[in-house]
């Protein structure tokens, strides 16, 4: 992975050090060129024509299917694109059949988009037990273990955190699931872009993830469901019927077509679907595990910088911590609030880092921190002088405070 | 690859009622970029090593990389290429061919074949040994024999109905291996017809050795291109046609 080289397809760097990648990637040049060549060379709706640009569109978007549950090792299960991880989670959500009395199980880690959809099952008479991590949002395997019962239909769980940054055990976790006759449902939001993915190795019934996260354009996220071993416990109904997903209609009756069809009723986004396509080549390129290995050094990097800053807390693994992590680092800085670090950072220094409740309003609660974080997130495309940058413009800010 | 079929015998005067193993013909219709290029009958095996070989011979791609997507279903190939123009640009015949796929390539581009291989009458005979023993040939007489030799060892030896389309797919099968075509030969039981010939000079091949005998325009393409043609290779015979000096006699 050559850094300079990747840099050259994100031309906006030259003009900001951007540090917010949890929340949205940059998008290189190739994914963009993907994305107009539909529009210029073979702009067709998919599905439904027999003509050229039609047979161009759909199969350049059935490949990007192809491509995005490849780099899952999903390629057994069915790999539905939806707008994002969001999306995807509520299509389980709405999508299985609940009976009152049903138990699902979380964390107080997640996201909203992990939280609300199962919060609002509670109308249907859905019990929720959400489990709480300690400060650096570890979760005891034996804490899974007691919430797990076995009357539990899904466990839903990032695989890391948006906020501390913390990778939580999902393999381990599936394992107990199985053991107790659960389904379980991994936000990989922040895992699929950063770190190598394997759902057979997981053997998780639901992986939900979003495009723009990783290096794609918005309005393609995936819904990747296993489709071996399917019971009322993981099959789901589509959240959506219409055009498209019907392989007949007969009789007032509709037959679904199999696939991940059935479950994209309407014009897609296709666009973005062949964007994530060409993302995902892009990271293979790189690979993966040497996108890992770099945002890991560059995370050790800023956090040993940060642990030197007089004023400044890490919320979060630290560097002589025994829990494993990602490249998400989340901080406060004494006598400030968050969003006045980010503004500072942004004018005084052009770094775009994220402040606030980073969607995740019961996490902050729980961990008493009334306004946020303040949280530096890395990719690919970020470099070690950009680190130092960063660094430098805290110490005068944390001066300040 | 094989098939039984009813069958009524004669011999002289009788009559038997029998099956018969018979090689499967298919029609494969390449798609590039949403648009019909060729329909070939072949056989069925192979059919992803076939595309992408015959998409390089005919030189619509320069490499596999070229092919952004393949997607092969039943009897049609649907390909996307970078660069799709070299599917549509007049071609000019200059040879026979076989069935729906003759070779069409402009004389005047012919490549040049840059390889310093040179190879000896037993590694020919070996060759021609491997590719003869066919059990399917054997069992229905119905099929060619194409093998793509490297200096020590086989990189591949394919059947099919048609020569042209074994050669395609053992071209294919390297492309995907990344074989360096420089350093290996081809050695068939059919005729080294023009088609055959110029299959060879686009990937790169420096020799091609048969069992069978060879033609006129195959002989003018190798001497422009810098092919060896080694044709009647029976036992201890064989017929040098194009540039002997990658053939050692001794």
């Amino acid at each position: 992975m050559k850094v300079h080289e990747i840099r050259a397809d994100f031309p906006i760097l030259k003009d900001v050090i951007y540090l917010d990648s949890a929340s949205t990637s940059l998008t290189p040049e190739p994914v963009l060129e993907a994305v107009l060549d539909y529009y210029r060379a073979y702009k067709a709706n998919v599905g439904r024509g027999v003509y050229r640009l039609a047979q161009m569109a759909d199969q350049r978007y059935r490949d990007a299917h192809r491509k995005a549950a490849a780099f899952v090792a999903g390629e057994e299960g069915v790999t539905v694109f939806t707008r994002n991880t969001t999306e995807s989670i509520n299509i389980v959500a709405r999508g299985l059949s609940w009976k009152r009395g049903d138990r699902i199980v979380t964390t107080i880690l997640e996201h909203h988009s992990n939280l609300l959809p199962w919060m609002r099952l509670k109308e249907m008479g859905v019990e929720l037990e959400v489990i709480l991590p300690d400060r650096e949002g570890r979760i005891d395997l034996t804490d899974w273990e007691k919430a797990i019962t076995e009357g539990t239909r899904l466990v839903a769980t990032t695989q890391l955190s948006n906020v501390l940054g913390t990778v939580i055990p999902v393999k381990e976790i599936a394992m107990i699931c199985r053991e107790r006759g659960a389904a379980l449902l991994v936000d990989g939001a922040q895992s699929v872009p950063h770190m190598p993915v394997n759902v057979k190795e997981i053997e998780c019934d639901f992986l939900c993830f979003s495009g723009h996260k990783m290096l794609g354009p918005t309005g393609a996220g995936v819904l990747w469901m296993r489709t071996e071993e399917k019971n009322e416990k993981n099959e789901i109904e589509p959240l959506l019927v219409g055009g498209g997903m019907v392989e007949d209609v007969f009789d007032g009756e509709y037959k679904i077509k199999q696939g991940y069809e059935g479950f994209e009723a309407g014009t897609p986004d296709i666009s973005a679907g062949i964007g994530l396509g060409a993302a995902v080549d892009y990271l293979a390129r790189a690979g993966v595990e040497e996108i890992h290995e770099y945002e890991m050094r560059l995370t050790r990097k800023l956090l040993e910088g940060l642990e030197k800053i007089a004023g400044i807390e890490i919320f979060g693994p630290g560097l002589d911590s025994s829990v494993a992590r990602g490249g998400v680092v989340s901080f406060g800085v004494d006598g400030l609030l968050p969003h006045e670090v980010a503004l500072m950072l942004d004018q005084a220094a052009n770094i775009s880092v994220r402040s606030g409740h980073h969607c995740c309003i019961p996490l902050m609660k729980h961990l008493g921190m009334k306004y946020g974080t303040v949280r530096a997130s890395l990719y690919l495309y970020n470099t070690e002088d950009e680190i130092d940058k960063l660094l430098a413009a805290l110490e005068q800010i944390a001066r300040m405070g | 690859m094989l098939k039984s079929f009813k069958c009524r015998k004669l011999d002289g005067v009788e009559v038997e009622e029998t099956t018969c193993q018979v090689v499967e013909e298919v029609p494969l219709s390449i798609f590039i970029n949403g648009r019909h290029f060729a329909t070939a009958m072949i056989s069925p095996e192979m059919r992803v090593e076939f595309v992408t070989g015959h998409l390089f011979a005919e030189r619509i791609v320069a490499g596999r990389d070229e092919i952004e997507s393949l997607e092969i279903e039943g009897n049609v190939a649907r390909a996307i290429v970078s660069n799709p123009m070299r599917a549509i640009v007049p071609r000019r015949p200059i040879v026979s061919g076989c069935g729906g796929i003759a070779s069409f390539l402009d004389e005047s581009k012919l490549p040049l074949i840059e390889s310093d291989l040179v190879i000896g009458k037993e590694q020919a005979q070996e060759a021609m040994k491997a590719i003869s023993l066919s059990e399917v040939h054997i069992a229905t007489g119905g099929v060619h024999s194409v093998g793509l030799f490297g200096e020590k060892k086989a990189v591949c030896i394919i059947e099919d109905i048609g020569r042209h389309n074994a050669l395609d797919k053992a071209i294919g099968h390297a492309l995907a291996d990344r074989v360096d075509f420089s350093r290996t030969f081809v050695a068939c039981t059919g005729r080294i017809s023009s088609d055959m010939a110029l299959k060879c000079s686009v990937a790169g091949i420096p020799i091609v050795v048969s069992r069978g005998a060879t033609t006129s325009l195959a002989i003018s393409i190798a001497e422009r291109t810098n092919l060896c043609i080694i044709a009647f290779l029976r036992g201890k015979r064989l017929s040098v046609y194009t540039n002997p000096e990658r053939f050692r006699i001794d």
